[in-house]
Parts: C-alpha cells; structure tokens; sequence
C-alpha cells in the first residue's frame, strides 16, 4: 500500500481548540509514515508548530471567500505538494464542501461528507425538526432572522435565554440589552439567523462516532464533561455508559443515514433526567485524540473506510476512562511564518496575520 | 424503550477498596464509608437488607434498631441516585 497523503484542515489547539491536530496524530498512530498536509487559515494556528504536527502546511482563504476561491486554492495546494484526501474539520467548510463533491473528484480530491439536505436537516435551525423525526427531545428553540425578532421570540419565552449563531457561539442573555448586544456580535461574525433557545439546568454530555451512510455507525463513544471552560468547551471528559444515549444516537444515525464523523452534544435535564439533543456537529470533535490515545481510533477508521480498506474494530472504551486538557506552549520562528506568507496569493494574504500593513 | 426513565442498576457501580464510586451511566463520582461500601458490595453481590443489617449488627456494637435506622436512610440515598 502506498503511503497515505492526506489533508486535514481545524489544526488550533489553543482556548478554542480544534480537532485537526488531533486527526493528525490519530492518522500517524496507524500510519507512521503517513504525509499529513495541514491546511491553514491564520498562521499562528498552533497545530502548525506542533512536534507531530503537519509534514507541510498551506495556507487556505476562508470558506466565506467563496467555492471557487477554495477550490482554486486547494487545487494549488494539491500541485504543490499532493495528497488525495481531506477531512474538512470545521462547520464551515464542509457545508459549502458537501455542495462540491463533483468539483472536488475532479481535483482529484476525496472528500467523504453527508449529503447536502442532511446536514440541512441537522443544522441549528432545524434541528428541532429532525428530533421530533427521531423521537428525541430538544429545547424549545425559535428562529430569527435579525435582531428585532430575537427580542420579540425572547420577550415571548422569558428571560434568560440562550442566543446562538448558525454555527457557533452560545451565549446567555438575561435581558433585552444584553441580546442586542450578543445578536449584534453573532451576526457580524456568522451571520443569519438568530437562535433563541431556553436555556437548560443539566449536566452535558457528548456522543462522537462514525455513520457508515447506510443507516448504522461504524463505533461510537460517549463522554460527561468534567470541566467546562468559558466558551463552554470541554476540557474535560469522562467515558459513560449510557443505553439511552446509544438509543438517541442509533436514532439519528438510521434516520438520517449519517455519512462520516459526527458529535451529538447533549444536556441531561435536571428537571425529569431526560436527554435534549442540543446540536449535531458533523466533523470530528476536538475531543477526538482522547479515545485515540486509548486504541479507539476513529480518524484510522475513517481512512480505512474512505479507502475502501477492511475497518479496524473500534473497541468501546470503559467508563470511568477520562481526559483533561493540557496546554503546552509550542515554538516557532517568523521564519515558517514567512514561508506560509511566500506560498500565497496575495487576496488571502490578509487572514495570516494579525497585523497588516496598508501601502 | 423509555427514552427519559431507565433506572440505573446497581450492579453497574465501580467501585473500589477506598469507597471511590463511580457511576459510569452519569460520570458522577462519590466517595462513601467503609460501613457504606460494605453495604454496596453487599447490594450488588444480591445481599438482602436484612442479611447487611445483621452482618453489621455483628461486627458493630450496635443496636439492631439503629443499624435498620440508618440502613434505611442509606437506601433512600441510593435510591434518590436512582441506584436501586
């Protein structure tokens, strides 16, 4: 078998990690010599400088410049150093990505994703129809288009709320000028809609797994958070056992035949110990080196699988196996920030740095 | 399949010799006494409460009466955790 050329994009594992780093070592545990291509979009994203980090790395417009803009990079890219497949990471990419899969084979790459109208159905927006379809609960949930009608939606469920964007950010407002404030900022960053969701007492857990696209999952694994940060990222988790949570998931994977890595998050409400389906993110989580470490390699499987190659079994982790996030600083020099600036087009020099310089 | 009610069964416990519990359906942990991990272990190996009740009877000096008393309140406890 020829060794594996692969891209992985999502490599920052700062405050708000991602999971690309983690894709990567995961890939490198089953294959040593494997050619990881890490796509960037800031280069001080951390994973770049990491010691088993990317063999090389290139930097990528984001999604919103547009398909073409992507797709004309990514075929640079490809040219310059070759690889053959890419696992999108982060929320962004892969809706527009998923549009592309024609584009995409004809560049050579593969690319596995769900189908466009599936992740519809699974977007924020729309997730609560999705669940009833599944016989799972969600938190009552209203979309808005702008601002004005996040405050009457709001003013009609009681304050306070949670105001979400289409693809991230929560946050909790207690009253009409704290949502202005929030929408504003969501909208700038995301654009629409709005979401205006109750907010639920519970603890948070999380199911990450791999749809085979026919309905079933290749494996799953399902975490407690331990430690919530700020941004309500989890830093760290604990492996459960829960019938219920496979249940919900063997659920949503038949009904919407789930093609690839997913994480459904969780809250386990308070008030009755029921499960509400908060989101389906359709990627790998950040989590996704934990179970690695362990021997459930999710990324390998997922190549394995992409690759049409026998799937290695993904053992179910015992309860009681946990993580917890450990930062580290990792070093560089201007110098491989200077050799990521070289490389590109000067319309998508401006996301690379912090600091720009008009003439 | 009750999506929102399944009880937690107790033999699912992991415990070990220092009282450290763990709940692997909640990610909860607890740390109980040696008279509660005694009680536990009993639970789960299909002890009856009355068999507990007079091995502690036994081994403590103690009154029937109180031991139930406070076995009692034990259960409440476990079945509060949805344990039992």
């Amino acid at each position: 078998m020829k060794p594996i050329r692969i891209a992985v994009s999502g490599l920052h594992r700062g405050e708000n990690p991602q999971p690309g780093a983690s894709i990567a070592g995961a890939i490198r545990r089953a294959w040593p010599d494997a050619f990881i291509v890490g796509l960037v979009y800031n280069a001080f994203e951390s994973g770049v400088y990491a010691t088993d980090g990317p063999d090389v790395c290139h930097a990528m417009p984001y999604p919103t410049a547009g398909l073409a803009a992507y797709l004309t990079r990514l075929a640079e890219v490809r040219a310059a150093t070759p690889f053959d497949w890419f696992i999108p990471t982060l929320d962004a990419e892969i809706v527009m990505l998923a549009e592309a899969a024609e584009e995409l084979a004809a560049l050579g790459i593969g690319v596995r994703l769900p189908d466009p109208a599936i992740l519809a159905s699974c977007g924020k927006a729309k997730l609560a129809d999705l669940a009833d379809q599944c016989g799972v609960a969600t938190p009552a949930t209203s979309v808005a288009r702008d601002v004005g009608e996040a405050l009457e939606h709001a003013e009609g469920a009681g304050y306070p709320v949670f105001l979400k964007g289409p693809f991230y950010d929560a946050v909790l407002v207690h009253s009409p000028a704290a949502l202005a404030v929030a929408g504003a900022a969501i909208l700038g960053d995301w654009g629409p809609p709005l979401l205006v969701q109750e907010p639920l007492l519970g603890t948070e857990f999380n199911v990450m797994g791999l749809g085979d696209g026919a309905g079933g999952v290749l494996g799953q694994c399902a975490v407690r958070k331990l430690i919530i940060s700020d941004k309500g990222k989890g830093n760290g988790s604990v492996v459960v056992r829960d019938s219920r949570l496979d249940e919900i998931t063997r659920r949503v994977m038949a009904e919407t035949r789930w093609l690839g890595p997913f994480e459904l998050e969780f809250i386990r409400d308070q008030r009755d110990d029921g499960y509400r389906l908060i989101e389906i993110n359709p990627r790998f989580p950040a989590w996704v080196g934990f179970p690695a470490h362990l021997g459930t390699n999710f990324p390998a499987a997922w190549v394995e699988w992409m690759l049409q190659l026998p799937v290695r079994p993904l053992p179910t982790l015992a309860p009681g196996r946990f993580f917890l996030r450990h930062q580290i600083e990792v070093t560089g020099d201007m110098g491989q920030i200077s050799a990521l600036l070289d490389a590109l087009p000067n319309s998508i020099n401006h996301h690379l740095t912090t600091n720009s310089i008009s003439a | 399949m009750n999506l929102e009610t399944e009880n937690m069964r107790l033999g699912d416990l992991m415990l070990n010799e220092r009282g450290f519990v763990f709940d692997p359906n909640t990610g909860e942990s607890y740390q109980v006494s040696a008279t509660g991990l005694h009680c536990l272990r009993g639970l789960q190996r299909g002890a009856s409460v009355d068999e507990l009740v007079s091995e502690l009877v036994a081994s403590h000096d103690v009154e029937r009466i109180s031991v139930r008393c406070d076995m009692d309140a034990f259960l409440w406890d476990l079945k509060q955790l949805g344990w039992l």
